[in-house]
């Protein structure tokens, strides 16, 4: 069995030489798929960055009234932050509240606050999502508590629902989208790939004859194809490293340039940091396509 | 060595290639088969490598009856008797000495017994000196002598030539056959299948003339009577 599988080997190898052409034409189909898949987790990083970057900057306000007491609203965050959907809930006292106020607004806290004997702000409990998407869940949640809206102050609860239902429904398109975007590269890539074998595996029908007609088993032929397209997937990923390293290297000014104010893309960092992980799920993935693929396109040329 | 019993193969829907054909060929003899294009003589060669099955009747190859022949013993089969065609069937990415090793490796052989033995055909064949040439750069009779070679690594009892001289000059294919007679004198059983009267009726062997699938005449000592 070693013995087969180390002359398989040697007959990938010259044949992955001796057939340059071929070989490089299969190579730069399967660095344009892996770059197509690439993109894809690109894109999706892009993606999950820009809305986690939105959804910090979204929450929810639940403005209590002043006569609230603090054990109440503690009671209320407690029973906040057990729900699924809520990702924190911050308590921001009514001392708080003001030093803010006085802080962002010094000019109206100057002429309005003297007047004042008292502080009018009630205690205020900032909620944020785990995602966009859950916002409107939440607010319902909220609404539909009758205890909860008895201690709230309903008029910020407009301005909320608004600005996270259109959050949420611009997540919910921008994941729709990059699905949708995703499925499609998936099976060009499949299909691209599958293909490509096809056409490598085609154009040695002859030479699989005459292995057969000297007795080759369907093991022995199959075997040293099964292992050339796993040395193209072997060598096209490196290839696409190579390639995908200066694309990202050109094309983040761009993305600075597009995002700036709005979200921190660093596609470098992410690859960098996701490197191993990609790589070992793009040489399983490609190699048991290539493999499928191959043994598919053999089998009728085996048939002699 | 070869035993052919009431031999019937018709292609769908009902072309007749070989129709009730009864023959036997003794070890150690040299048989052309001979007739025109379309008289089935390269569906009986397929017949016995076993690349087709036949419709109906008896196949039997040195006392091995393939008639119903597993696809998994197909490989043994072809190990144990060799073929030449017209077209050569060289692997074109490998060297004469590479095409020839093959045949010996997929047997699972060990490289220094290979070696040995690749080097004795290619004498026997005089291409020592093409050896690490590919088929591209040698001869039409070159590429054909490398096929016989491929074939005899075995030390097949039987030989099959399919048209062997079809691609060659006249002198190239008197050395063709020549070879094959050569190899005939030690023994091995050769079947010739073809169509070139000169050659057929140089060898001075025994005939089997097939006529739409029928075996018309079966001589001894024959002559191409088409």
């Amino acid at each position: 069995m070693m013995l087969i599988f180390l002359r398989s080997v040697r007959y990938a190898l010259q044949d992955f030489v001796r057939n340059f052409w071929l070989s490089l034409a299969t190579l730069l189909v399967m660095i344009i798929v892996l770059f197509l898949v690439n993109t894809l987790i690109g894109l999706d990083y892009a993606k999950t960055a820009l809305l986690s970057e939105l959804n910090q900057r979204i929450d929810i306000a639940l403005f209590f009234k002043p006569n609230v007491q603090e054990s109440d609203v503690k009671r209320i965050q407690t029973d906040l932050e057990q729900n699924q959907a809520v990702a924190s809930v911050v308590s921001i006292s009514p001392d708080e509240g003001m030093t803010t106020l006085k802080e962002r607004y010094p000019d109206i806290a100057e002429k309005i606050l003297p007047a004042l004997n008292e502080n009018p702000l009630g205690y205020t409990l900032r909620i944020q999502a785990r995602n966009l998407e859950d916002y409107p869940t939440i607010l319902n949640t909220i609404e539909n508590n009758s205890e909860y809206m008895s201690l709230l102050d309903a008029a910020h609860q407009v301005d909320a629902r608004a600005l996270t239902e259109s959050a949420a429904s611009a997540a919910d398109k921008i994941n729709r989208i990059a699905l949708a975007l995703a499925s499609l590269f998936l099976v060009l890539s499949i299909i691209i790939m599958f293909n490509a074998i096809r056409v490598s595996i085609y154009s040695h029908r002859d030479e699989i004859a005459v292995m057969k007609l000297v007795g080759a088993t369907n093991m022995y032929i199959r075997l040293p194809y099964v292992l050339e397209s796993v040395l193209y997937v072997f060598c096209s990923l490196i290839l696409n490293s190579v390639l995908t390293f200066f694309a990202i290297k050109f094309s983040q000014p761009l993305l600075d340039r597009m995002f700036v104010g709005i979200a921190n893309i660093q596609l470098l960092e992410y690859f960098t940091a996701q490197a191993q992980p990609i790589l070992i799920a793009e040489f399983i993935a490609m190699a048991l396509l290539s493999i499928i693929s191959t043994s598919l396109a053999l089998r009728k040329h085996l048939k002699v | 060595m070869i035993h052919l019993k009431n031999l019937t193969k018709v292609y769908p829907p009902s072309t007749v290639a070989i129709k009730d054909v009864t023959l036997d060929v003794e070890p150690g003899e040299f048989v052309s088969i001979v007739g025109q294009s379309g008289c089935g003589k390269s569906t009986l060669v397929k017949l016995l490598m076993a690349e087709e099955r036949p419709t109906e009747g008896e196949i039997v190859i040195g006392g091995w009856n393939i008639t119903h022949i597993k696809k998994r013993e197909i490989p043994v089969l072809r190990k144990q008797i060799g073929v030449i065609f017209q077209d050569f069937k060289l692997l074109p990415k490998k060297t004469a000495f590479e095409n020839i090793r093959f045949a010996l490796e997929v047997s699972g052989h060990k490289r220094r017994e290979i070696d040995k033995v690749v080097h004795q055909v290619l004498g026997l064949v005089s291409l020592r000196d093409q050896a690490h040439q590919y088929p591209n750069q040698l001869s039409g009779g070159e590429q054909q002598r490398v096929a016989i070679a491929r074939s005899l690594v075995h030390r097949p009892k039987l030989l099959m030539a399919d048209e062997p001289t079809g691609n060659l000059d006249a002198i190239t294919s008197r050395e063709i056959i020549d070879l094959l007679q050569k190899i005939n004198d030690f023994g091995t059983t050769v079947l010739l299948v073809s169509h070139d009267r000169e050659i057929v009726n140089n060898l001075r062997r025994r005939v089997i003339t097939l006529d739409h699938g029928h075996v018309i005449s079966d001589q001894a000592r024959g002559k191409y009577v088409l």
